[in-house]
């Protein structure tokens, strides 16, 4: 399992598949409160250092076996090194419904940690259909998934689909006039930015203006968008950034590279090359494999990259961002929601992420 | 340089001239044709693709044209464009992309009358930019040029045209154009020999190393929006012809060409060879009998049917043949009447010498007889042995005068048999006797007895001048001829004994001359008209000192009978 994925999904469809399939200690809903997950009680002592996390009763709701605290530790040990970067030393369970963590340190940002998705806890098994790609996730009631990104959602909604996460406007324009459909905003969850690293001399006419960032949000992307807004959890506490220095190549290509499957970075990048005022500069789509590597050498003019709008440990996702770089805030934008009255409750947490709600939450109250 | 081979090179010369003539006249003529030709018709493509680009040019004109009243008349744009309404500003934005698609373009930009680019087609997020020189030097050019700009990933060059508006009062352009490049440019060289080349570089020139010919320039107007300066230049489309198939089809028809002059002169080296050989046959034919010609051989025909000169130099020779035939026999019969009377003469002092001893005896017997009869007696057992000598030397004379008068009786007879048969009896006294007898030789039309005598007279010569000489060696060969018409035999009969003199060679055939102690004269005078009366040659090839070479040819049973000599 590669829980780096699971932390950060290269897709809504991933993130809104993983949501189903994992969970972590805590969550955080829409509005930024810490809500139960696995745990439903949590305590620290003085130092901020050890916390307590404590389990639902065991047989206290139906379907698949409850998951203990024994199995969330021996989940995290055995992916120890990426676990340690969170900061965690240890996890030791008490009992079935007892876990006991400990810091190496007091983090501001307990008990909010616990909600990083690096710390998930998989129960449950989806079932892949292949070649259709249907995914089946075990819920109550199950949870159908067609991940067919390229495909248009109106079909999907139109075969019957319950749920469509999308961020093509023109969807919402479709679903307006019909009363089967709520739709709703998610949180604003991607923040689109201009990469450049040092040595890379900076792309004239990009002042890093409100006026530009609202021309782009309005004008340029097809996408539910804002000028990006501070804060940046990139731009917290320099001592929370490991010293990694990256060795990157000087600029030597004309290029602002961007993820070919992307259409916001694909406009985005197009409009800087066109306010550049540079003849030799491009807007360059790369497939993402080229992508990933240009971004590892650093060998482009600049790299319009996402990142998430909100981090449960922004010091973890600083230290991940490529050093000896850095980003110039472009606009932030959101998915849709669309929903067919009628069907399951759903969640949804602070990083735009849906969770269908089965029947044992629902009893737990949790929503 | 011989008869034959003048003519030969003869008729190979007026085979090859005129043939040389044809295949360069013939050469020559369809290259003219095919180049005037070729070139007639590239002329019209070119016509053509200038046809093609101005109606490409026109193409766009129209589409502007239309996308500008509808633009017009579009409230949405109104709003947008000259109203500033928010909620239309996206479908400005978006609509030179869409009505590029839909209208076939590769390039699309709409200004407002400031020169900001209100919606571009082909880099659609170029919004709000300033680019008024666009519009301004396509009008200065004449509403069509070349403009080079960009794409947000790469540079297009597009046939550009420029049209205009009003909307509310106030001025909009329009500019579109179509991709010059690639699809346009394979368009317009529709035929694979021409190539048709987009140059924006001043003084650039195609590459015409390989043959490729400039055909054409088609000067535009060119902008070029990436240079620092933007400014008005002049691009060229350059129409090159590869003349590749031209060539293909010259080196083709030079290639034919030569094939067929290479089997020309091989045929006409043979023809020349075996038409040359041919006319040149009867006279080395005459020539060859004619060396052959002397008075011993008079037997050669040339008798000949042929109409033409060659006929006419024949019978020519022919009757040149016959009267030295008559001549020659004439000679012989001067000669023999001349033998005749030598040997008359000789048979007569002969007889008298022979005639003259027995006279004396008779006239001495006659004496005693009648003066002392009783002594007769005594007298003829003293004179008798004188008589018996006398007798014996006539009997010798008449045998000798016989063999000059043999018969003669031809049939096929093995030449080498007879050598044999001769060395068996012949006495070699201390001499070397070899011989050479071919195994294959052909029978000798002639008379066994003859021939005997014939060899028998030269090998006892031989042997006879090796006497008292050491290490005499007598060699006696026999062989077809290889070069004589008809067949013949040759024998050989050569010795390593003293040779003659030129005088002793010249009277050596003479009768009754001898250089032997004791000989007649007789034997070659003999062998001499032996070897005539059988239609054979007799050489003699002899120097002092260096031994004799006695070489006789006689005819094969096989030869045609030959004319007698009279």
């Amino acid at each position: 399992m590669d829980w780096a994925r699971v932390s950060s999904p290269a897709n809504d469809s991933e993130r809104l598949l993983f949501r189903q399939l994992f969970e972590t200690l805590v969550r955080i809903d829409c509005r930024g409160e810490i809500r139960p997950g696995i745990a439903d009680g949590w305590s620290s002592d003085s130092t901020g250092r050890f916390w307590t996390f404590t389990f639902p009763q065991p047989g206290q709701f139906t379907g698949h076996p409850p998951i203990t605290a024994g199995a969330v530790a021996s989940s995290w040990k055995a992916r120890e090194p990426g676990i340690q970067t969170l900061g965690i030393d240890s996890a030791v369970a008490l009992d079935d419904r007892t876990l006991r963590v400990t810091l190496r340190a007091s983090r501001d940002s307990a008990p909010r940690l616990f909600a990083d998705p690096l710390l998930s806890v998989g129960h449950r098994v989806a079932v892949v259909h292949d070649p259709s790609g249907r995914v089946v996730v075990p819920n109550d009631p199950p949870v159908d998934f067609e991940l067919s990104p390229a495909g248009d959602p109106r079909d999907a909604l139109d075969r019957g689909i319950d749920l469509v996460v999308t961020r093509d406007p023109a969807v919402a324009e479709y679903v307006a006039s019909r009363p089967e459909f709520v739709t709703f905003p998610l949180p604003w969850s991607r923040t689109y930015a201009l990469l450049q690293f040092a040595g890379t001399q900076p792309i004239s006419g990009i002042p890093g203006t409100d006026s530009l960032r609202r021309s782009l949000a309005s004008d340029v992307v097809e996408a539910e968008a804002r000028p990006a807004q501070p804060p940046f959890w990139w731009n917290g506490p320099q001592s929370c950034r490991l010293d990694v220095l990256m060795e990157v190549t000087l600029p030597t290509s004309p290029r602002v590279v961007y993820s070919r499957t992307d259409e916001i970075a694909r406009a985005l990048a197009e409009r800087i090359v066109a306010l550049s005022g540079n003849t030799q500069l491009r807007a360059v789509g790369l497939g993402d494999i080229d992508f990933a590597t240009a971004l590892r050498e650093g060998g482009e003019r600049g790299y319009i990259v996402f990142l998430p709008r909100n981090v449960a440990a922004p010091c973890h996702a600083s230290a991940a961002l490529s050093a000896g770089g850095w980003l110039e805030p472009l606009i932030d934008t959101r998915a849709r929601a669309i929903v067919r009255r009628g069907a399951p409750p759903l969640s949804i947490d602070w990083d735009g992420s849906i969770k269908v709600v089965g029947k044992e939450e629902r009893s737990r109250g949790s929503q | 340089m011989s008869f034959r081979t003048r003519l030969f090179f003869a008729l190979v010369l007026a085979v090859l001239v005129p043939l040389g003539a044809l295949a360069y006249g013939v050469r020559s003529e369809m290259e003219r044709r095919l180049t005037s030709e070729y070139e007639g018709r590239i002329r019209s493509l070119v016509s053509v693709i200038a046809a093609d680009l101005d109606g490409e040019s026109r193409t766009v004109a129209a589409r502007l044209r239309a996308l500008a009243s509808e633009l017009a008349r579009s409230d949405r744009f109104r709003l947008a464009a000259v109203r500033s309404e928010p909620s239309s500003r996206r479908y400005l934005l978006d609509y030179a992309g869409n009505a590029m698609s839909l209208s076939g373009l590769s390039l699309l930009q709409i200004q407002d009358s400031a020169g900001r680019i209100l919606s571009s087609g082909h880099f659609r997020n170029e919004f709000d930019r300033l680019q008024p020189e666009l519009p301004r030097m396509l009008a200065a050019a004449g509403g069509l040029a070349l403009v080079r700009t960009r794409t947000p990933d790469t540079t297009i060059l597009a046939l550009a045209r420029v049209d205009s508006f009003q909307v509310g009062g106030r001025g909009f352009t329009v500019v579109g154009g179509s991709e010059a490049e690639g699809h346009l440019l394979d368009r317009l060289a529709r035929d694979g020999e021409l190539t048709v080349a987009l140059v924006t570089r001043p003084g650039w020139r195609p590459d015409t190393s390989q043959g490729a010919r400039v055909l054409r320039e088609l000067p535009l107007p060119f902008l070029d929006l990436l240079a620092q300066n933007v400014r008005l230049d002049t691009a060229r489309f350059v129409i090159t012809q590869s003349f590749g198939t031209v060539r293909a089809l010259r080196q083709s028809v030079d290639r034919w060409l030569m094939i067929a002059l290479a089997l020309t002169v091989a045929v006409a080296l043979i023809g020349a060879a075996w038409l040359s050989s041919r006319i040149s046959r009867p006279l080395r034919d005459l020539a060859r009998k004619t060396s052959e010609i002397d008075l011993d051989r008079l037997d050669q025909s040339f008798d000949s049917d042929r109409p033409d000169e060659i006929g006419a130099l024949s019978r020519l020779l022919g009757a040149m043949t016959e009267r030295l035939r008559a001549g020659s026999a004439r000679l012989r019969e001067v000669e023999r009447r001349a033998a005749v009377g030598d040997l008359a003469r000789q048979v007569n002092h002969d007889i008298k010498n022979g005639l003259a001893p027995i006279r004396n005896v008779l006239r001495h017997l006659s004496q005693v007889g009648r003066q002392d009869p009783q002594l007769l007696p005594a007298v003829f057992e003293d004179r008798r042995s004188t008589l018996e000598s006398s007798v014996e030397y006539l009997e010798t004379l008449a045998r000798n005068y016989a063999r000059l008068s043999p018969g003669l009786e031809r049939r096929p007879c093995d030449l080498n048999a007879v050598v044999d048969q001769i060395l068996r009896n012949t006495t070699s006294d201390g001499v070397e006797i070899r011989t050479r007898l071919s195994e294959r030789l052909p029978a000798v039309l002639g008379d066994s007895l003859m021939l005997r005598r014939i060899l028998e007279n030269l090998i006892g010569n031989a042997v006879d001048s090796l006497a008292g000489r050491k290490g005499g060696m007598v060699t006696v060969s026999t062989e077809e001829t290889a070069d004589s018409k008809p067949d013949r035999v040759r024998i050989t009969v050569a010795d390593t004994g003293p040779g003659m003199t030129r005088e002793q060679l010249e009277r050596a055939f003479d009768d009754f001359y001898t250089t032997k102690a004791g000989g007649t004269g007789l034997g070659l005078s003999i062998v001499r008209r032996l070897v005539m009366d059988l239609d054979g040659v007799l050489r003699i090839e002899t120097e002092p000192g260096a031994g004799t070479r006695v070489v006789l040819e006689f005819p094969t049973a096989s030869s045609p009978p030959a004319a007698t000599a009279p």
